[in-house]
């Protein structure tokens, strides 16, 4: 796997060589810092010296931004470029349809599963030469994935996690010379901070903004480079270093790993991060497995035997029951059970059934809100269903 | 009369779904025990699903079903079940997220499919992207103008569905994932822990700070604009609130369905109505209102600059759970109440009628002082309530 970087002014570009380079103009891409004739020169200076070169093109657009972002881009000496990394569905869309470059198709939010990639794969056809997945994909999901892919599949290697992209800006609100607007939307505007709250047991996220809107990221950054010949034997072509936020020590000590792994290599890149390394969800993605937590199950309608629920409970006087299944008669004599929220079933026989008006029934249906004598022990919201034991 | 918009309000549960469906919704949007963005709601099981499919048909009214989580290869094993079930009982479309979903949908059912503002569909080509896809309407993301939202559905030609109303995220929705690397939940998936709510200390480079919930959104809510959503061709108002109680569900929606019944013969709100819906609005909790991006890029008047707390100018004290006719009416009590307190019984349709609670008896006929939740009681009859009405207090 060879390694793609970030091309930034200070990268010395003749101490490389046959590396892939990311270039990203302040007006396309979230993070960019490069103007238009930086963009050109850069990648000129770079494809001249034979590496490949991609023009990065992530931001999300309105509208307006659309516009804008497709002038600047027809001003863009596009034959330095190799192909055009994009994200927004509106400028995959565009470039299929206004570019003969190749694509390499952002999809690392929104896309983890095969049908959906395969309909991106579908709908670029010959001209989609790369994709980058999310690293939420764990190693067992991929290795489902990939041989499926007749597509080469990039993932970060090493760099920041992003955790939050608005287009709002945040940040200056809370300083007290407030830049204007105008300034905020310039190529220059670049503000950092580290965020913290007393509410989370994670502290200094990395907080960013700059014109495109504010970012925020995880304290702790992604690290697979101890796991190198996993992803590649798992099909994982092209390994992204993200160095725009990183020494240029700790780089040496990266592209010397991913040149050359070793358990040595990996240990000196963790004494040298600023920050915490974690394989997030590479080894295992169970980010769902707190749902069944989030409310009570038991107090969920479950089968056809269900009759209804509890409203009212008058301690050794009545029950309420609303009645919730069309399809059932509720009659003097049934024998019920009773599924309480705490997770207690009761049974009754109803001896007496009413209607909120005291008169005597021998039988409701449909949406009917009756009264029968109480049993103990069941508390409101409990679920009613026939018994038939 | 003019074409207006679609009303469209959350029913995060069956309750919700009659109780929007009665207080005037087009269409309401609900999910299933799985695959949507609201793994804590009620949500539906399939019965319920059934049930209130049917309800909202038999009242003229539509329902969509979300589908609307980031679905991974294991969550789609599921689906085309639970897609032969929502065809079956005549759902009208569902709400996706992402192209896997399209794709499983178009294979096994005929359902419409609209885009959910998961997708961040912020401009035309977007729109165009989507519709090749196969979808027929774009739930736009929240970040686009009405003249946006406007241009989309001309040069896309597609149906647009904008919110109107509710919470919004901070970001683009879909690009979010505080809790799946904080928490361990997947945002995307339902399991939203609302970190963007935190108060958050903030430490610049520069050496300056500040304490704030820099991230937090005030709420959505745009009855003063719409009449620009109608003349804009909006195809869907959409009010946000799964998660939200049966007093917002109907009051919402009431209140949307009495602007646009006022616009089908009008190009504008009159001044006494829009400030009667500016008052009804502000007596269901809610975080400071903004307009958000309707009108142009959200600023800073729309961060809510306070931490999350619930302060409310009126409470539900409960839903009318059946009635006799002239003689009482029986409240399933939600918060509790006095003997003697003031109530406000809305409904339907029209304004809200006030009464005193002078007798509050239980179904033996015992005096109740004080109500609790989860009581029935009879009040006393408010000529024209009928099953499902909502009855008020104001708090303060």
């Amino acid at each position: 796997m060879s390694p793609i970087l970030y091309l930034t002014e200070s990268i010395e570009l003749e101490k490389f060589s046959n590396t892939d380079f990311i270039v990203e103009p302040s007006m396309l891409s979230r993070f960019g810092k490069l103007d238009l004739d930086k963009t050109n020169k850069l990648s000129q200076k770079a494809k001249a010296l034979g590496h490949k070169v991609y023009l990065e093109w992530d931001i999300l657009m309105v509208e307006k931004d659309f516009v804008q972002a497709i002038n600047f881009f027809k001003k863009i000496e596009l034959d330095n470029f190799d192909a055009i990394r994009v994200q927004d569905p509106g400028a995959i869309n565009w470039c299929l349809e206004n570019t003969n470059h190749n694509l390499h198709l952002n999809l690392e939010t929104g896309n983890h599963n095969f049908p959906g990639i395969k309909s991106w794969l579908d709908k670029g056809k010959n001209r989609i030469s790369r994709i980058i997945l999310s690293i939420e994909w764990s190693k067992s999901q991929l290795s489902e994935l990939l041989p499926k892919l007749e597509c080469p599949v990039e993932f970060l290697g090493m760099g920041r996690i992003l955790l939050f992209y608005t287009p709002r800006f945040l940040l200056n609100i809370g300083l007290s010379n407030r830049e204007s607007t105008l300034e905020m939307g310039n190529t220059n505007h670049w503000l950092e901070a580290a965020g913290q709250s007393e509410e989370s047991p994670h502290k200094g996220f990395p907080l960013l903004e700059n014109r495109h809107g504010t970012y925020m990221f995880l304290p702790s950054d992604h690290c697979l480079l101890d796991h190198l010949k996993d992803l590649s034997e798992v099909g994982i072509s092209n390994l992204r270093i993200d160095n725009r936020f990183m020494s240029d020590e700790l780089l040496n000590l990266v592209l010397e790993q991913v040149k050359t792994p070793s358990e040595e290599g990996y240990l000196k890149i963790k004494e040298n991060s600023e920050s915490r390394l974690i394989r997030g969800f590479y080894n295992t993605n169970k980010s769902d497995v707190l749902f069944k937590k989030l409310k009570n199950h038991r107090i969920q309608r479950r089968d056809e035997n269900y009759l209804g629920q509890v409203l009212d409970v008058n301690k050794k006087n009545y029950l309420a029951i609303k009645l919730k299944n069309p399809k059932k008669n509720l009659e003097l004599g049934d024998q019920l059970s009773l599924q309480t929220p705490d997770g207690k079933t009761k049974y009754l026989t109803v001896n007496w059934l009413k209607d909120c008006a005291g008169n005597d029934k021998k039988t409701a249906s449909g949406e009917d809100l009756v009264f029968v004598n109480h049993v103990g022990g069941v508390s409101v919201r409990a679920s009613v269903y026939f018994s038939y034991e | 009369m003019r074409t207006r918009p679609e009303l469209l309000s959350p029913a995060g549960s069956l309750d919700k779904l009659k109780i929007a469906v009665l207080y005037g919704a087009d269409a309401v949007y609900c999910g299933g025990q799985k695959f949507g963005l609201r793994m804590a709601s009620d949500n539906f099981t399939n019965e319920e699903l059934r049930e209130g499919v049917a309800f909202a048909h038999a009242h003229g009214s539509k329902v969509y079903v979300v589908l609307n989580g980031f679905l991974h290869d294991e969550d789609l094993v599921s689906l085309p079940e639970f897609l032969h079930l929502l065809e079956a009982i005549k759902v009208d479309a569902v709400i996706v997220s992402d192209l896997g979903t399209i794709e499983t949908v178009k294979a096994n059912c005929n359902v419409p499919i609209h885009l959910s503002t998961q997708a961040s569909c912020l401009n035309v080509e977007s729109a165009k992207l989507w519709k090749s896809k196969g979808a027929e309407r774009v739930v736009l993301g929240r970040e686009v103008s009405l003249s946006d939202a406007k241009e989309i559905r001309e040069k896309a030609e597609i149906e647009v569905e904008v919110f109107i109303h509710g919470s919004m995220c901070m970001a683009y929705s879909g690009n979010c994932t505080i809790s799946n690397y904080t928490q361990g939940r997947d945002s995307n998936r339902g399991g939203c822990a609302h970190s963007c709510r935190f108060e958050y200390s903030i430490d610049y480079s520069n050496g300056e700070n500040s304490k704030s919930t820099f991230m937090s959104s005030k709420d959505l809510e745009g009855v003063a604009l719409l009449p620009q959503f109608v003349a804009a061709g909006v195809d869907s108002i959409k009010v946000e609130g799964r998660m939200k109680g049966p007093h917002y569900a109907g009051t919402i929606t009431k209140i949307y369905a009495d602007a646009l019944r006022e616009l089908e013969t009008k190009d504008s709100l009159s001044p006494e109505s829009l400030a009667y819906y500016d008052s009804e609005l502000l007596k269901v909790t809610h975080r400071d209102y903004s307009t958000g991006s309707l009108s142009g890029a959200a600023g800073d008047e729309s961060v809510y600059s306070e931490r999350e707390h619930d302060e409310k100018e009126y409470e539900v004290s409960g839903v009318v759970a059946d009635f006799v006719r002239d003689e009482f009416i029986l409240l399933e009590v939600r918060h509790a109440f006095y003997i003697g307190d003031e109530l406000e019984l809305m409904p339907f349709k029209g304004r809200s009628q006030k009464f005193k609670a002078d007798s509050v008896l239980n179904f033996i006929n015992e005096t109740r002082e004080k109500t609790k939740p989860g009581e029935l009681v009879k009040l006393p009859w408010v000529p024209g309530a009928e099953k499902l009405n909502l009855v008020r207090r104001r708090l303060c």
